[in-house]
C-alpha cells in the first residue's frame, strides 16, 4: 500500500488523470485482487449499493459527499462506470485505485458499458484517446473490465448485477462456473446478466436492447426462491426518480448518475443496507461544480435535434 | 473530499459575445451535421449533405435514430402532398422556412419529383454559405439547371434560394408574393425554426399563410414540453448555447400545436411525438431496418428525448387528400422486431421464451 | 475495429540516429490518422527546431501552406502555434514569411481557428520592421478588409489596433487604416459589424483623441443604433472605453445620448450589457453624469421587466451605489431593492441575495437595522435553495456593522428553521455559522436553543452534514470549555456511538469523540473517551473497528503529555491495538499496525 496509491487517490479525487505507465501498474496491481473475486463476490452488509455512474465525475464525488468516503463507508458499484459523461477515465480510475487500495472496503461489478464494443461507441475510447493521445489506456481499462465480477452477494440474501437475470440461469451456482474472463460475449448467460431488464410482463421477453432479455415477476419470484435471496438490486435502466422497486420490492433498480448525460434531469440515488439488511435510500442532484467546470467548452454538448 | 464547492452565483450564464443570431445559424450547422452522421451511419439516403458537412460527422446513435425519424416523416409527407398535387394535375410549390443546409430540394429532384417552384428562405449568412457549396459542385449545378445569382440569392427555374429574415417577414412575404402562385396548393415547412421565433413573429407568418393560401399543407417539427426535469433541463442547455425556444411556451403541447392551425381555420391538424412516430407509424421493416444499424443502449432516454419533439401537420383546401402519417400499432404494444445485435445471432443454442421453469 | 494504434514508420531514417524521432514527427504530420496529425502540428515548434531557420523556411512554411484544408482541431493547433514562430524561422527579418498561412488561416469558417490567427498575426505584427509592415503586413490587412467572404472581413476587424499602434507615425497610412475600420464597421453583415464593436474599445485607446472625435464617435454612434441588438450590445464596452478617454464635459456632450438609448434599448440583451456594466461605466463618465443620468438608469434596470437585467442590475448594487451619497441610496435605490426581494424571478433574489449584504458598510448600523434586517429576514425565508444559501454565506458583513448579538436573535427563528432545510447544504451553511453565534449567545441561551440541534445534525442521513457536526463540536467545545462539553456534548456522543442499527452513525459517534479529545483535558479522556473507545474495539462490523484503530492513534499523544495519563498507553491503548493487528480484516490490521507505530 504504497504512498504512490495514496497521492495517485488525491489526484484522481481532484480529477486529475494519472501518468500512462501509473494506469499500467494500477490495472496491473487490480488484476491481481480481481482475478481472486468470485463470479460472485460475497459481501458482508453494511454496504452501500450504487448504481451507473457513467463518467459523471463531479456527480461521483456529490455521491460521496452524501453517503461518506471510502473506507469509512462500504460501497458496492453495479457497473456502467465509464462512458456517456465527460470524465470516464477519471472516474473509472478513482474508483479502480480505491478498489485497490481498499479491497475489502468497496466492490466492482461489471456493467455491460464495460465492454471493448460499447466504449467504442459510447465515448470512452474516445476520450482515453483524447486525454492520452494513444490507445494503451483504453486497452489497460479493457483488460481490468475483463476481470471485474459479475455480481455480488450481500450476506446471502441479496443478488446485485447490472442488468438482471438470464434464462439460461437458475441458481448462484451456475453464474459462479461461467469463465467470466473475456470481452461481453454477444449473447448467453453472461451477456443477460448485464443487459436484461425487469418488465411487467410474465415470463420472458426481447429486449429492445438487442441484447439480454425482459423478465417478469414470475421469473423474479422463482429465483429469489430458488437461492433463498430477499431482494435483487440492480441498475442499468434510467429511472427518473433514482430508484424504483418492482415486484412488491422483490427487486430494485438503484440510478446513480443525476442529470444523466447533462440532459435528462432526473435525480440520482444510493441504496444503504444496514447491518440488518434495512433499506435506506438517499437521493441526490447534480453537482454544482458542473456549473464551472463540467462541461468543456469546445464540444457543445449535450445534443438535442436542432 | 472535504472540500465543498464554493458557493457561486445563481445568474444564468448568459453569453453575449455569442449573439442568438449566430446561434441559431449555428443549430443549422449542428442539423446538417446530424444529417451527414445518419447518412453515414446507412439510417438516410442522400448524396448531397456530405457536400455541405465536410466534418467527420459521427452523433450518437440515439440522435442518428431520431434524425431518421424526423426526416423520414417529413419525407412521407412531402410525398404524398407531391402525389396528391400529381393526383389533382396540380403545380406542386414548396416554401422551406429556415431551410438552411436541408437538401431536400436535391433529393427530390434525383427521385425525379417535378416542381412548380422549390423556395428556400433563410438568413443571409446562410444563404451566402449555401450558394458558395452550391457553386462548387456540380452534382448540385446540374440538378439546378439554368440559374442565376441575383442580390437576393440564386433563382433556376423550380429553385428559389432566397434570403430573408423571418422575424421581417413582411419583406419575405413580400418577395414570396412574386414568386408564389397561391392558386395552387404549397408545402410549408418549418423544422425547428418558427420556435425560434417569438410568439408574435411566429403567428404573424401562420396567419398570413393561412389568410393567403386556399390550397396548403404545413408540415412542422419542433420542441415541446419545457416544463417537465428533460424539458426544464432542455431549456436550460440551449439558453447555455444561446438558442431560445422563444415559441416553446405558446405552443407547448401536442393540442397546443394541433389548436395552431385549427383556431386559423384549418381543415385538418394532426400531431405526434418523434417516439410515437417511432413507435406507431414506423412499418415493423423499418424499425428493424433502422435497430440493426447500430448498438442502441439509450433506449429509456430514447423515449424521453423523443417526447421532446413532435410532427405536426395540417391542410386545408385540395390537400386535405393528403393521408398525413398513418398509426399502425397501439399505444404501449410491445417490441414486434428483433433489434440490432453487435453480434450475429447464434442458432441453435437459442434459449425458449416463456415462464420459468420452477422447481 | 481495429484498435491497434496507427504505426508510424520514417522510413530512410536510421531508427537509431537522433533524428528519428523528428523524422517520425514529420511523417505523422502527413499522416492519414488525426490523431497523429494533431500530435505532429502539437509539437510543430521541436519539428520546426530540428529543421533549422532556412529548411523551416523552405520547406515547412509552404508544406502548411498546402495543409489548411485539414480538420479544425488540426488548423486551431496550428493558428496557435505560429504566433510564436518567429524564431524558428530565423527571427524577426523572416517573421513576414509567416504571414501567408496565417491569412489562409484568418479566412476560414471555423470562428475559433480565426481568433488564434487573428491573435498570431497581432503577435507577428509587433516584431515586423516598418518596411515589413508596409510591403506585406498592411496589404494583408486590406486583402483581409476587402474579402469577399464575410470570414476574412471579420477577422481584419481585429487586426487594426495593434496595426495602428505601430503605424501611428506614418499619417497617410493610418488615415487609410481609419478609413478601411470605418468601412468595416459599415458591412453588410452583421457577422462583421459585430467584429467591428467588438475591434472598437481597443483602437479607442490607440487612435489619440483627435482621431477619435474626427472618425471613431461616429462610428460608435452608427454602431450603437445598428439594427442587430447583438452589435448594439457591444457598443456598451465601447461607450466605457470612449468616456474613459474623455473629460467629463465631453462625455456629457457626446455620450449621454447614446447611453440613454443603450440604456433604454427595446432588445433586453443591450439593457442587460448596460446594467452589468454600470460600475465601469459609472466609474468612466464623472459624477454630474452618475447624478442625473445614471441614478435614474440604474433605478430602471433594477425595475426592468426582464429578469435577466434585474438580475445583471442586482448585482452592481454595492458597486455601484458606493459611488453614490447616503441619501440617494436611501431614497431611491433602496426602494428598489426591497421590490426585488419579493421578486418573481427566483434568479433574481439569489442575485441580490449575493450582493445585498455589501449595503450595509455604506448604510451604517441604524440604517441597516432599519432598512436591511427585514429584507435578509425575508430572504432567508425563500423558498429558492439558492437564495437562502447566497444570503447565509455573506452574513458576515452584516455582522461586521451592526454586530452579532442583535443580528443573532432577529435572525435565530429562522436559523432554526433553516437548521431543518431539506437542502443539505442549506443546513451545512448553518453548522458552519453556529460557532459564531455561540460565541455571542452565550451558554445558557444556547444549551436551551442550540444545543439538541447541534446534536441532532450527528444522526443526519447525508455524511457531510454528520461531518460537519462532528467538527463543529469541537469549535463548540473551545467556545465553552471542557467542562460544558464533559456535560453537555460528551455523553450524547457516547450514546451514539452505540447505536446498534447503523454503523455509520456509531462511525459518527467515534469521529465526535476522537476529535473531541483533542478540545479537553487529558482527565476527561481517561474517565470518558478512552472506555467508550474501548468499548467499540470489539464491533462487528470492521469499518468500526480500524476507526478504533485510528481513534487511538490520535488519543495515544494526548494521553502522554499528562503523567497521570501516560501510563493508560501501556495498559490500555496498546493492548487493544495489538489485539486489532491481528484482526480478520486487511484495513483493521493496517492501521491498527500505523498506530501502534505511532504509539511507540
Amino acid at each position: 500500500m504504497g504512498s504512490d496509491l495514496d497521492r495517485q487517490i488525491e489526484q484522481l479525487r481532484r480529477c486529475e488523470i494519472i501518468k500512462e505507465i501509473e494506469v499500467k501498474e494500477l490495472c496491473l496491481k487490480a488484476r491481481e485482487i480481481l482475478v481472486e473475486e468470485s463470479n460472485v463476490q460475497r459481501v458482508d452488509a453494511p454496504v452501500t449499493i450504487c448504481g451507473d455512474i457513467h463518467g459523471q465525475f463531479w456527480d461521483l464525488l456529490e455521491l460521496f459527499l452524501k453517503g461518506g468516503d471510502c473506507p469509512d463507508t462500504n460501497y458496492l458499484f453495479m457497473g456502467d462506470f465509464v462512458d456517456r459523461g465527460f470524465y470516464s477515465v477519471e472516474t473509472f480510475l478513482l474508483l479502480l485505485a480505491l478498489k485497490v487500495r481498499y479491497p475489502d472496503r468497496i466492490t466492482l461489478i461489471r456493467g455491460n458499458h464495460e465492454s471493448r464494443q460499447i466504449t467504442q461507441v459510447y465515448g470512452f475510447y474516445d476520450e482515453c484517446m483524447r486525454k492520452y493521445g494513444s490507445v494503451n489506456v483504453w486497452r489497460y481499462c479493457c483488460e481490468i473490465f475483463d476481470y471485474i465480477s459479475l455480481g455480488a452477494i450481500i450476506d446471502d440474501k441479496v443478488f446485485c448485477v447490472h442488468g438482471g437475470l438470464s434464462p439460461s440461469v437458475n441458481t448462484l451456482d451456475q453464474i459462479r462456473t461461467i469463465d467470466r474472463k473475456q470481452e461481453v460475449p454477444h449473447d448467453g448467460p453472461m451477456c443477460d446478466l448485464l443487459w436484461s431488464d425487469p418488465d411487467d410482463i410474465e415470463g420472458w421477453g426481447l429486449s429492445p436492447r438487442g441484447a439480454g432479455y425482459l423478465f417478469g415477476k414470475d421469473v423474479v419470484e422463482s429465483f429469489l426462491h430458488t437461492n433463498d435471496l430477499t431482494l435483487i438490486a440492480r441498475a442499468h435502466q434510467l429511472v427518473m426518480e433514482g430508484y424504483k422497486e418492482m415486484f412488491e420490492g422483490k427487486i430494485v433498480t438503484v440510478w446513480s448518475a443525476p442529470n444523466y448525460c447533462y440532459r435528462c434531469g432526473n435525480v440520482a440515488a444510493i441504496l444503504t443496507l444496514n447491518e440488518k439488511l434495512d433499506r435506506h435510500y438517499e437521493l441526490f442532484d447534480a453537482a454544482r461544480q458542473q456549473e464551472s467546470r463540467g462541461i468543456p467548452a469546445k464540444k457543445p454538448a449535450p445534443d438535442y435535434f436542432l | 473530499m472535504q472540500q465543498l464547492p464554493t458557493l457561486t452565483p445563481c445568474r444564468r450564464n448568459v453569453r453575449l459575445h455569442k449573439s442568438a443570431d449566430e446561434a441559431v445559424q449555428e443549430t443549422n450547422d449542428d442539423a446538417a451535421l446530424s444529417k451527414a452522421s445518419a447518412v453515414r451511419r446507412g439510417y438516410l439516403d442522400d448524396a448531397f449533405i456530405t457536400k455541405f458537412m465536410k466534418k467527420d460527422a459521427r452523433r450518437p446513435p440515439i440522435i442518428n435514430r431520431g434524425t431518421f425519424v424526423r426526416t423520414h416523416a417529413i419525407d412521407v409527407l412531402v410525398e404524398q402532398f407531391h402525389e396528391t398535387c400529381r393526383s389533382q394535375d396540380a403545380h406542386a410549390q414548396i416554401v422551406s422556412l429556415g431551410a438552411g443546409f436541408d437538401t431536400r430540394y436535391f433529393n427530390l429532384k434525383k427521385r425525379g419529383r417535378s416542381f412548380k417552384t422549390y423556395v428556400e428562405v433563410d438568413l443571409s449568412e446562410i444563404v451566402e454559405r449555401k450558394m458558395a457549396v452550391i457553386q462548387q459542385h456540380s452534382e448540385l449545378t446540374d440538378i439546378i439547371g439554368e440559374r442565376q445569382d441575383v442580390d437576393s440569392g440564386l433563382r433556376g427555374n423550380d429553385y428559389v434560394l432566397m434570403k430573408g429574415d423571418l422575424r421581417h417577414w413582411k419583406t419575405v412575404a413580400e418577395a414570396l408574393s412574386h414568386i408564389l402562385d397561391f392558386d395552387s396548393p404549397i408545402l410549408f415547412l418549418s423544422e425547428c425554426v418558427l420556435i425560434y421565433l417569438n410568439t408574435h413573429d411566429s403567428d404573424t407568418i401562420v396567419d398570413w399563410i393561412s389568410q393567403h393560401c386556399l390550397h396548403a399543407a404545413f408540415v412542422l417539427y419542433e420542441q415541446i414540453l419545457p416544463d417537465d426535469p428533460f424539458g426544464q433541463v432542455m431549456i436550460d442547455n440551449l439558453r447555455q448555447r444561446h438558442i431560445e425556444l422563444k415559441s416553446i411556451w405558446t405552443y407547448p403541447t401536442l393540442q397546443s400545436q394541433i389548436d395552431r392551425f385549427m383556431s386559423r381555420e384549418w381543415s385538418k391538424a394532426f400531431a405526434l411525438t418523434i417516439s410515437e412516430i417511432h413507435d406507431r407509424v414506423l412499418t415493423p421493416e423499418i424499425r428493424t431496418r433502422i435497430s440493426r444499424l447500430e448498438l442502441f443502449d439509450e433506449v429509456e432516454e430514447w423515449t424521453l428525448l423523443g417526447n421532446h419533439y413532435c410532427v405536426c401537420w395540417a391542410t386545408k383546401g385540395r390537400m386535405d387528400d393528403m393521408k398525413g402519417l398513418q398509426v399502425h400499432r397501439k399505444r404501449g404494444q410491445k417490441e414486434d422486431i428483433v433489434p440490432f445485435t453487435l453480434w450475429p445471432q447464434s442458432d441453435g443454442a437459442s434459449v425458449k421464451l416463456g415462464s420459468p421453469e420452477r422447481k | 475495429m481495429d484498435i491497434d494504434p496507427p504505426q508510424t514508420v520514417a522510413s530512410g531514417v536510421d531508427p537509431n540516429s537522433n533524428i528519428y524521432p523528428i523524422a517520425v514527427l514529420i511523417e505523422e504530420l502527413k499522416h492519414d490518422d488525426l490523431s497523429l496529425r494533431l500530435n505532429a502540428v502539437k509539437r510543430l515548434d521541436t519539428i520546426a527546431a530540428a529543421l533549422g531557420p532556412q529548411r523551416a523556411r523552405d520547406e515547412l512554411i509552404p508544406f502548411l501552406e498546402e495543409s489548411i484544408d485539414d480538420e479544425d482541431e488540426i488548423l486551431l493547433a496550428l493558428a496557435e502555434s505560429l504566433g510564436s514562430f518567429t524564431d524558428l524561422v530565423g527571427g524577426p527579418d523572416h517573421a513576414h514569411e509567416l504571414l501567408g498561412v496565417l491569412e489562409n488561416l484568418a479566412a476560414v469558417e471555423e470562428t475559433v481557428v480565426r481568433d488564434k490567427a487573428v491573435e498570431s498575426l497581432n503577435q507577428i505584427c509587433r516584431v515586423l520592421s516598418e518596411m515589413q509592415l508596409m510591403s506585406h503586413y498592411i496589404p494583408l490587412v486590406k486583402r483581409l478588409t476587402m474579402g469577399d467572404w464575410f470570414t476574412s472581413r471579420t477577422s481584419a476587424t481585429g487586426l487594426y489596433s495593434v496595426v495602428y499602434e505601430r503605424m501611428q507615425n506614418n499619417t497617410e497610412i493610418a488615415d487609410e487604416l481609419r478609413t478601411m475600420f470605418v468601412q468595416l464597421s459599415n458591412d453588410d453583415t452583421p457577422m462583421v459589424r459585430r467584429a467591428a464593436a467588438k475591434a472598437f474599445a481597443p483602437l479607442v485607446k490607440v487612435v489619440g483623441k483627435k482621431h477619435l472625435l474626427a472618425d471613431l464617435i461616429p462610428v460608435f454612434n452608427k454602431l450603437a443604433e445598428d439594427e442587430q441588438d447583438s452589435v448594439r450590445l457591444l457598443t456598451v464596452e465601447d461607450l466605457v472605453a470612449i468616456a474613459q478617454t474623455l473629460t467629463p464635459a465631453e462625455c456629457k456632450e457626446l455620450l449621454l445620448q447614446p447611453l440613454r438609448n443603450l440604456a433604454s434599448d427595446k432588445s433586453w440583451r443591450v439593457r442587460y450589457m448596460v446594467a452589468l456594466k454600470f460600475r465601469d461605466i459609472a466609474d468612466a463618465v464623472g459624477e454630474d453624469i452618475i447624478k442625473e443620468e445614471l441614478v435614474p438608469a440604474f433605478v430602471h434596470s433594477l425595475k426592468d421587466n426582464e429578469g435577466e437585467v434585474r438580475s445583471a442590475a442586482s448585482g452592481q448594487v454595492p458597486g455601484f451605489c458606493r459611488l453614490i451619497e447616503r441619501d440617494t441610496i436611501l431614497n431611491q435605490i433602496m426602494p428598489c431593492v426591497k421590490d426585488l426581494v419579493t421578486d418573481t424571478s427566483q434568479h433574481v433574489r439569489a442575485a441580490l441575495a449575493m450582493e445585498i449584504s455589501g449595503l450595509a458598510p455604506l448604510l451604517g448600523k441604524e440604517s441597516t437595522i432599519e432598512n436591511l434586517l427585514p429584507l435578509f429576514l425575508q430572504l432567508l425565508k425563500d423558498e429558492f435553495p439558492d437564495v437562502r444559501l447566497n444570503i447565509i454565506s455573506k452574513i458576515q458583513q452584516v455582522n461586521e456593522v451592526i454586530g452579532i448579538e442583535l443580528l443573532s436573535q432577529s435572525l435565530l427563528p429562522a436559523i432554526m428553521e433553516l437548521a431543518e432545510d431539506k437542502q443539505w447544504r442549506v443546513r451545512l451553511a448553518i453548522i458552519d455559522y453556529l460557532p459564531l453565534l455561540a460565541s455571542q449567545l452565550g451558554m445558557d441561551f444556547f444549551n436551551t436553543q442550540l444545543l439538541s440541534m447541534c446534536l441532532s445534525w450527528l444522526g443526519d442521513a447525508v455524511f457531510s452534514i454528520r461531518e460537519a457536526a462532528t467538527a463543529n463540536l469541537k469549535k463548540l467545545t473551545e467556545v465553552f470549555g471542557v467542562d460544558w462539553a464533559k456535560e453537555a456534548i460528551i455523553p450524547k456522543v457516547l450514546e451514539i456511538s452505540t447505536s446498534p442499527t447503523n454503523y455509520l452513525y456509531r462511525m459518527t459517534g467515534i469521529n465526535a469523540i476522537t476529535i473531541m479529545a483533542q478540545a479537553v483535558t487529558p482527565e476527561v479522556i481517561k474517565d470518558q473517551i478512552l472506555p467508550s473507545v474501548r468499548l467499540l474495539v470489539n464491533d462487528p462490523i470492521p469499518n468500526i473497528r480500524f476507526n478504533v484503530a485510528k481513534s487511538l492513534e490520535t488519543i495515544a499523544p494526548l494521553l502522554k503529555q499528562s503523567p497521570d495519563t501516560s501510563g493508560l498507553i501501556e495498559s490500555d491503548v496498546k493492548p487493544d491495538l495489538i489485539k486489532l493487528t491481528e484482526d480478520s480484516d486487511n484495513d483493521v490490521r493496517f492501521f491498527a499496525q500505523r498506530a501502534l507505530l505511532s504509539a511507540q
